[in-house]
Order: structure tokens, then C-alpha cells, then sequence
């Protein structure tokens, strides 16, 4: 299974995890704008989403640059919420932001399927 | 992630939104209404909303972000009159004087504004919500 079903997949569908819950939180946001006295929250990484975000290189010569141990952090969650009332600009383009990006990782996740699905038919 | 309690987070705006055109349209049609039910003129009335936890199986940090929204109350503002000389009018008083709404147009036309904004934000959250859902539905083509 680990060698389908690998790093990629498994980092793409936590991405995928991170942007659908983000949106509910930003659709949150959205939705109360016009609510006295609410808070927006924001969705964001809790550990370093850099490290967490990329995929560890493959060294195959002794002068390749290693790469960082924390490569596949687990994505952790954290909500923060903000004082100041919603702002309907940042939501929207936070929404479109995210829209976009979930679409594009669902794009990735399909053709990496896509690819798994070509090796499989062109081996029988 | 499940689509539908996005869903029900975009409906729940989108009724506030239309309680809040709703009363404004009220506030603009009886602008002029000096004789209702309850004796009197018409008392201008505005929407209170409240956010409002949602039931489901989130983890604690997500149960305390998601929010949705409801309407509270609509409150009557009983002072909201407001004592016009028109002696000719049927319901003016010995004086001369009849109690009208006091409704301020330029106020409700822009509460009306900004509810039909929201309205098209909410609109605009539901279509990006459809559009991720039928994208998800994509990958497995």
C-alpha cells in the first residue's frame, strides 16, 4: 500500500482537510458579518506549515543537501480569533483564496490518481 | 468535512439577510402609516441577530469558530414618532398635529444596501461551497 498510496497522497489529502475546514470557518465569518459583537477566527497551522508543507527530496549523491527531518510533520490545527469586527474584503478574498486552492489540490490528488490508474492499465 | 453543515452555515446568513430586507421593506412601506392594530402609528422596527454554535461532531477547536446565524429578536422602537401639523388629516389631534413614524429613508435605504451585500456575500460563499463540493465529486472521474 505504501508504495501506491504514498507521501504525496497523504500530504495532498491533509491539505485537502486543512483547506475544507478552513472554508467553513471563513463561511462562518461570512455569514456573521452583520452579527454585533462576533469574533471572525481564522483557520492557520499550528507547527511550521513550511516544513509541513513539503515533500522531502530523495539525496542520491553524498553532496545533495538533506532534507529537514520534520519534512512530514502532521498538519495540527489552530483557531485564532481576532477582536475586531469582520472584514467583509478580507473574508471574500480569503474565500476565493481558499476556493481556489482546494480546487487545485483536488486537481493534483485526481491526476496523481490519474498517473497510478495509467501505470495499472499499461502494465496488464 | 461535510458539504451540507456549510450549506446550513450559507442558508442560515441568507434568512438572516432577507429578516433584515424584510423588516427595512416593512419600515419603507408603512413610512407614512399613522393608524395601525394596536392604535397609533407605525413603530419602526429593526432586526437583532445573534450567532449561534452549531450542532455537529467537530472537534472542540472547530465548535468554538463555526458559528452560524440567527435572528433574535425584531424590536419595535416605541419613540421612534414623531408630531406633524397637518390639521386636515383625519387622525390629527385637537391640535392639529398628527403622530407619524419617524422613519429616517436615507438610514433604511442604506440598511437595505448593506442587507442585500450580505445577502450576495452569503450567495457567493454558497456557489464557492457547490463548487468545491462538485470538485471533490471530480476526483474520482
Amino acid at each position: 500500500m505504501k508504495a501506491l498510496f504514498d507521501k504525496t497522497i497523504h500530504l495532498l489529502s491533509n491539505m485537502v482537510d486543512y483547506r475544507a475546514k478552513r472554508h467553513m470557518v471563513v463561511v462562518s465569518n461570512i455569514t456573521n458579518i452583520d452579527t454585533v459583537g462576533y469574533k471572525p477566527s481564522e483557520l492557520t497551522f499550528r507547527n511550521e506549515f513550511e516544513k509541513a508543507g513539503k515533500l522531502a527530496m530523495t539525496t542520491t549523491n553524498p553532496r545533495h543537501i538533506p532534507p529537514s527531518p520534520n519534512s512530514e510533520g502532521s498538519l495540527d490545527y489552530e483557531i485564532k480569533t481576532s477582536d475586531e469586527p469582520v472584514k467583509i474584503d478580507t473574508e471574500m478574498a480569503n474565500l476565493a483564496e481558499n476556493n481556489l486552492m482546494y480546487n487545485t489540490t483536488v486537481e493534483m490528488l485526481a491526476r496523481k490518481f490519474r498517473g497510478l490508474e495509467t501505470v495499472l492499465k499499461e502494465t496488464k | 468535512m461535510d458539504f451540507s453543515t456549510t450549506f446550513k452555515i450559507c442558508g442560515a446568513g441568507l434568512a438572516a439577510a432577507r429578516a433584515r430586507l424584510d423588516v427595512v421593506t416593512s419600515n419603507l412601506a408603512n413610512v407614512n402609516t399613522t393608524k395601525t392594530e394596536d392604535g397609533g402609528p407605525y413603530k419602526k422596527k429593526s432586526v437583532s441577530l445573534t450567532s449561534e454554535p452549531i450542532e455537529g461532531k467537530f472537534n472542540s477547536v472547530m465548535a468554538d469558530a463555526l458559528k452560524s446565524v440567527k435572528v433574535e429578536a425584531v424590536t419595535e422602537d416605541a419613540n421612534a414618532v414623531k408630531m406633524t401639523y397637518e390639521p386636515g388629516h383625519p387622525d390629527a389631534n385637537a391640535d392639529g398635529f398628527v403622530a407619524t413614524p419617524d422613519i429616517n429613508l436615507m438610514m433604511e435605504m442604506a440598511n437595505m444596501i448593506t442587507a442585500s451585500r450580505s445577502f450576495e456575500a452569503n450567495v457567493t460563499a454558497f456557489d464557492a461551497t457547490k463548487n468545491m463540493a462538485l470538485k471533490t465529486l471530480e476526483m474520482g472521474r
